[in-house]
């Protein structure tokens, strides 16, 4: 069954969350969620890569050898995060202390590296960059959402207006633990909102089957190890 | 025949892919040179501009500032200007907090008395150690000139504005010194 390209594009928003379903790249989510104005500046650095790694890559696909696939992924995204880091550095200089050691850390974000991998090294560019482009903003609305929450119980503020007055905050919640806290929260309300009547969503929906790239001991898998190891006792 | 598909093989498993991997690489290399080149000299600028202003905030009434040369071994100063209207200095330390460095910005005017100071706190403890570097703190040290020693650390946050003291008297140090 082909993905329509209006699948291709929210299938990052939503089924395919990188974030809240397929659980990459959480821990820049958990660091530079304190700030909606950090989250925002992220979110689009990790966008910009995200698209501009999977067209690059999508047209390189036939070129390149599957021997030495990954150091290339590696090179042409950390390139485009290089790309970034001195354009930031450059042109939107608080932008860049604001998002420190996080933006030269996109490189290894599992989900630039991951839709290389599974997306865009099989797909034809146009659908690439649609993925891209979902998949970058499905992380900046997660980043987002969970950064207004943080900043408005943390700081009292939402991108830097005072809402609550000072004296009445939750420190917590701008720390750590109350990001993990409201990761787990925000991955519940989504996987809550994709459920149909009556049935829970299953996150399994999200794979495309290729268990080889997948570390999730999910049923499927367990079942799939299992006929595998049948059909060898039957020979 | 067998001879060419061998040959072939071996230019399929071993020299392609490093062809490749080479020529991505090179290309890519360019490609940053040629950016790097356009964005250097804005960055540097940015930061020569973020450093100026950085002393004017403590020394409001200066207009440019001239660095002045000083011993690197026997002082403990990450950087020392004077104002070129002669209205006072500006000089830096930095020391360690709990975090990493916190690096103070002090004005002093001719008399070396304190006129500004800030501290950056961000590598500090958001909310414990990040108090040493608010105003609430810094305002002790208005005014205070030569040895002064009679300002207190805040309890719970005793790493980070030791950092601050301990910059502070660096700097007063420097000051008797290098005026």
């Amino acid at each position: 069954m082909k993905k329509s390209k209006w699948q291709i594009f929210t299938n990052g928003i939503f089924k395919e969350n990188p974030v809240l379903i397929l659980l990459l790249g959480c821990c820049s989510v958990l660091a530079i969620s304190v700030t909606v104005q950090g989250a925002l500046g992220m979110g689009a650095a990790l966008t910009f890569v995200l698209v501009g790694s999977n067209v690059v890559i999508s047209l390189l696909r036939k070129i390149i050898p599957d021997k030495v696939r990954i150091p290339c992924f590696i090179v042409v995204i950390a390139t485009f995060v290089t790309l970034v880091e001195m354009i930031t550095e450059a042109f939107l200089p608080d932008l860049y202390s604001s998002l420190g050691i996080f933006l030269a850390l996109i490189v290894v974000n599992c989900i630039v590296l991951g839709r290389a991998e599974m997306f865009a090294s099989k797909n034809s560019v146009g659908d690439s960059f649609l993925d891209g482009l979902g998949m970058g903003i499905g992380y900046t609305v997660v980043i987002c959402a969970i950064a207004v929450v943080r900043e408005l119980f943390a700081s009292g503020t939402i991108y830097g207006l005072r809402i609550i007055p000072e004296g009445y905050q939750i420190g917590i919640i701008g720390q750590t633990p109350g990001g993990f806290l409201l990761f787990g929260v925000a991955m519940a309300v989504l996987i809550y909102a994709l459920g149909k009547k009556g049935k829970k969503f299953d996150p399994r929906i999200g794979c495309d089957g290729s268990c080889g790239n997948c570390n999730l001991g999910c049923e499927n898998r367990i079942q799939d190890i299992k006929k595998e190891e049948e059909t060898e006792v039957e020979k | 025949m067998t001879e060419g598909k061998k040959k072939n093989s071996l230019f399929q498993d071993m020299i392609k892919p490093v062809l490749v991997l080479l020529i991505i690489a090179a290309v890519v290399a360019a490609l940053l040179a040629f950016v790097h080149n356009i964005t250097e000299p804005i960055i540097a600028e940015n930061s020569r501009i973020a450093a100026e202003k950085a002393r004017m905030e403590v020394l409001p009434d200066a207009d440019a500032f001239t660095e002045i040369p000083y011993d690197e071994e026997q002082f403990n100063i990450t950087s020392a200007y004077k104002a070129d209207n002669g209205c006072g200095y500006v000089f830096t330390s930095a020391n360690k907090g709990y975090g990493g460095d916190v690096v103070v910005t002090v004005g002093l005017d001719g008399n070396g008395n304190i006129v500004g100071i800030k501290a950056d706190v961000s590598t500090e403890t958001s909310g414990v150690g990040s108090k040493a570097g608010e105003e609430k703190y810094l305002s002790l040290y208005m005014g205070i000139s030569g040895s002064d020693d009679n300002i207190d650390t805040i309890s719970g946050a005793t790493y980070s504005s030791t950092a601050v003291k301990t910059g502070v008297a660096s700097v007063l140090e420097a000051f008797e010194a290098l005026k």
